[in-house]
């Protein structure tokens, strides 16, 4: 998959109607601050942090999705509007606060966080979109999360048991430099950019030994080459379903931060 | 046999990932979120409020950062009474907008109907320690005002035609013999200097090296004018109209008097050495102004008594409603609203027609409390001024309001009739003082009503003040310092000092002691001309009265100019803006050449066109 087709949005409407509501956003505080002295306090500042509270509220709402996704559409469009929404409610902060960078410590922490959890959440699309694809396409094997230590050590145990009848040298070679690596998950974040990374150098040693061993020996060769060749795939699928399933810890928790201190900024207007 | 790759779901293993919980994520965000706003509202409750705060506030209030009812009053916001306890103490509501207004047109009306302004509308808090808080966005102007400086009306001044009324005689290059004939080249003659050079000699540099010290004639014309330290002389008068000098000391006029320049005789007195404020030719005139135009000298003592009474109010309110002890405040609060009551059967009375809005009731208490007194010259005076009032009130269409000459002529009359109440019968004395009070804030055109509302809208302020000073107090929010009072008190008591050396002179003249025959009055004012021959180089009278000098004083009253950042551009060239002042004939000439000079310089992306560079919102605590 190209960077291009990662950026290309699977609801064009969607992100036609949301650049236009930007926009118009947009368009509202240009006409505001030259008409009005803008302040978040009065007038359309206000409006926007009423809008900027109301839309993170409704980000909040998104676990409902799958339950109670039926009134509002589904789960599909759920995400749509958590993603579109979210970032017009970053777009709905800035402005309330003018464009202008935050005096005091509590205004800092609520514009960090906002800018955090949006990034956050839009690497998160990123990866969404990039992952299953890159999978798909690089990928021969197809594996489960949650099953992947199981057939981890379903392929040693194959290896080892293909490994018993070997001679002295293969036997050696599998022993010193295959099993190490072969019995548990390596995951690496080289497999984001690439599925296949340094498959080849990995594969390498398996090519050179094919050619030292006795042609009796080559087909058992070949076979251990296979049952790696799984192994790199399967640790692609570790790495990347599980960047997949963690990036969640960078965008979740620091929501319900700026919510915290979103209901404090709300108390402390009201209050003062 | 190549190996052959089987897929498939393999049974659960000692390997088996369990499948992520639907709240994994949900419920430590939850305990985050939660747990960061009970801990700030924690400290809330802890009185530690800085981590609530938008920001910091500036150096000057960072002592009362922790303490937030200094400035906040509960689910409203940043309240004006608790800006204007410290800013305001002495409850003079100089810092509204309703002020402002009123400050800028003169318009009373208008000023009533100002919508109210938020002192931190303008006045933005919590943005930092180095926050300047009296830098107020451009935009707040334009919200009433115009929206660029190339909108910017002519001065006042300028449009007026020449309001400037410096009291003198001066045009600085005049071509009329009769008066200063070249008078800047004859300087630059003298001194041996350029003409362009010639400012100096006179407008010389303030000590703080801003502007310039007003002119003065012992600095600047002495040296020409006046070189034996004589003016002049006078030649010899009427000793009942022009007291001779033991005559005045006498009377317990305190002045130095030399007896060598009088010559004193045959009923007669004359002088012959005249000097700059001469106080024997001030005394004379100051009674003979009293003989001749009693009105007019009762009118200007009485709006200086008026305004010496408006003067020592404010300094009595000036004592800081933080200064009182609770049962103090009460009792403030007690007085406001008998106060309140009062104005609110006035205007109840009036909007029922039981007092017609044309103020005869007020004609009718005049009269009342002069009878009262028993003066009968007051008496047909009140009854003069009666009789006028009714028949304006009879008159067709009288529910216009008089022209503003004629407003001013009768509110010189009746400031003329109290006075003559206040002498004689002390006893009134205080309400006549109230009287000229209000007397002195009718604007023309205003009905009587609107200034009843006004005076009823200042006092609710007042005892919105009163309140919330005791509920800071039961809050236990201490007193403010006076610190910020101080310049206040001082203008204040500047302006009374001044105004009781004014009337102080006024009152010297001994009261005459019957009306004049005709051929007295014009003896008088012939012996006027006589004594003012030496002054009248110089000087502008109207009959007796010496208009009072204010050479050189700003003649921008809204606007603040300081000549020392406009020196540089022009390098000290004081005719590139002061143009006119070649062909000036009369001291009236304002000698600049209005907006458009300004404009030369303060234009877009060069000197600031800013409303704050030249303007102040707060007119000044003694306008």
């Amino acid at each position: 998959m190209r960077f291009s087709q990662v950026l290309r949005p699977k609801e064009p409407g969607n992100a036609r109607a949301a650049g236009a509501a930007s926009a118009v956003l947009v368009v509202a505080f240009v006409a505001g601050a030259a008409a009005w002295p803008w302040s978040p306090k009065r007038g359309l500042g206000l409006a926007f942090g009423f809008l900027a509270t109301a839309l993170f509220i409704f980000e909040m709402l998104y676990p409902f999705r799958r339950s109670k996704a039926r009134p509002l559409g589904t789960a599909k469009s759920w995400a749509q509007a958590h993603v579109y929404l979210g970032t017009l409610a970053l777009l709905a902060v800035l402005i309330h606060g003018g464009f202008r960078l935050p005096r005091g410590g509590l205004g800092w922490a609520l514009l960090l966080l906002s800018l955090w959890t949006t990034a956050s959440g839009l690497i998160g699309v990123w990866l969404q979109k990039w992952i299953p694809a890159a999978l798909a396409e690089g990928l021969h094997v197809e594996a489960l999360y949650e099953r992947i230590p199981a057939l981890v050590g379903q392929l040693v145990a194959e290896a080892d048991t293909l490994m018993a009848g070997a001679d002295e040298v293969a036997e050696r070679f599998y022993r010193t430099e295959v099993r190490p690596s072969l019995g548990r998950p390596n995951p690496s974040w080289g497999f984001l950019l690439d599925v296949r990374a340094s498959r080849d150098r990995a594969l390498e040693p398996f090519r050179r030994m094919a050619e030292f061993v006795d042609p009796a020996e080559k087909g058992r060769i070949d076979d251990l080459m296979s049952i790696y060749t799984e192994k790199i795939e399967l640790d692609a699928h570790y790495s990347l379903q599980g960047i997949l399933r963690r990036w969640l810890v960078l965008h979740v928790p620091t929501a319900g931060l700026l919510m915290g201190l979103l209901a404090v900024h709300v108390f402390a207007w009201a209050w003062y | 046999m190549a190996r052959k790759v089987t897929w498939g779901t393999p049974g659960r293993t000692a390997h088996y990932l369990w499948p992520r919980g639907k709240w994994a994520f949900m419920l430590p965000a939850g305990i985050l979120g939660g747990g960061l706003l009970a801990l700030l509202l924690l400290l809330q409750a802890a009185g530690m409020r800085r981590p609530l705060a938008p920001g910091d506030v500036i150096s000057r209030h960072a002592p009362i950062e922790a303490r937030c009812e200094e400035c906040h009053t509960a689910r409203r916001g940043a309240s004006d009474l608790r800006c204007q306890r410290c800013h305001d103490p002495s409850g003079a509501g100089r810092l509204t907008n309703g002020v402002h207004v009123l400050f800028g047109s003169g318009d009373a009306r208008k000023a009533a109907a100002a919508p109210s302004l938020a002192c931190a509308r303008c006045h933005v808090e919590h943005r930092g320690r180095e926050a300047r808080l009296v830098a107020v966005e451009q935009i707040q102007c334009t919200q009433c005002h115009f929206r660029s400086f190339s909108a910017h009306p002519e001065f006042a001044v300028l449009r007026a035609k020449s309001a400037e009324a410096p009291g003198l005689k001066f045009g600085h290059d005049s071509a009329e013999p009769a008066r200063f004939a070249g008078h800047l080249a004859d300087v630059a003659k003298k001194k041996g200097m350029r003409s362009e050079r010639t400012c100096g000699e006179c407008h010389q540099r303030s000590a703080d090296q801003r502007d310039f010290t007003p002119v003065s004639f012992d600095l600047h014309c002495a040296s020409c004018h006046a070189k034996d330290g004589s003016l002049g002389t006078v030649d010899p008068v009427p000793q009942e109209d022009a007291l001779p000098p033991d005559q005045i000391a006498a009377l317990g006029v305190r002045a130095a008097f030399r007896p060598d320049e009088f010559q004193v005789g045959r009923g007669k007195v004359g002088r012959s050495a005249v000097r700059h404020k001469d106080e024997w030719v001030l005394f004379n005139l100051r009674k003979l102004r009293r003989e001749i135009d009693p009105a007019g000298w009762a009118a200007e003592r009485g709006a200086l008594l008026a305004r010496l009474s408006q003067l020592q109010r404010r300094l009595v309110q000036a004592t800081p409603l933080a200064s009182l002890d609770q049962a103090a405040l009460r009792a403030r609060q007690q007085s406001i609203e008998m106060e309140l009551r009062g104005l609110d059967a006035r205007i109840a009375a009036q909007a029922t027609g039981i007092s017609p809005p044309s103020g005869l009731s007020r004609v009718d208490e005049v009269q009342a409390a002069t009878a009262a007194a028993g003066d009968a010259g007051a008496l047909a005076e009140a009854q003069q001024l009666k009789a006028s009032a009714y028949g304006l009130a009879e008159r067709p269409g009288s529910e216009v309001a008089l022209p503003a000459d004629e407003f001013e002529a009768r509110r010189r009359e009746l400031l003329a009739a109290l006075d003559a109440i206040e002498t004689a019968d002390p006893i009134l004395a205080p309400r006549a003082q109230d009287l000229r009070r209000r007397a002195l804030a009718l604007a023309p055109g205003e009905p009587g009503g609107d200034v009843l509302q006004r005076v009823r809208t200042q006092r609710q302020a007042e005892r919105q003040r009163v309140m919330d000073e005791q509920s800071l107090r039961a809050g236990g929010i201490a007193p403010p310092g006076e610190a910020l009072l101080e310049p206040e008190r001082d203008a204040i008591q500047r302006a009374i000092e001044d105004v009781q050396a004014r009337l102080v002179a006024l009152s010297e003249a001994p009261a005459p002691q019957a009306s004049l025959t005709p051929a007295e009055l014009q003896r008088k004012k012939e012996t006027v001309e006589v004594l003012t021959v030496p002054c009248m180089k110089c000087h502008l009278f109207t009959g007796a009265a010496m208009a009072r000098p204010a050479a050189a004083r700003p003649v921008l009253v809204r606007a603040r100019f300081e000549h020392q950042p406009h020196l540089l551009p022009v390098q000290g060239d004081c005719y590139h803006c002061h143009v006119a002042v070649r062909k000036s004939n009369v001291s009236a000439d304002l000698n600049f050449g209005g907006i458009q000079s300004c404009r030369e310089c303060h234009k877009p992306r060069s000197v600031s066109q800013d409303c704050l560079t030249c303007h102040r919102y707060h007119p000044p605590a003694v306008p």
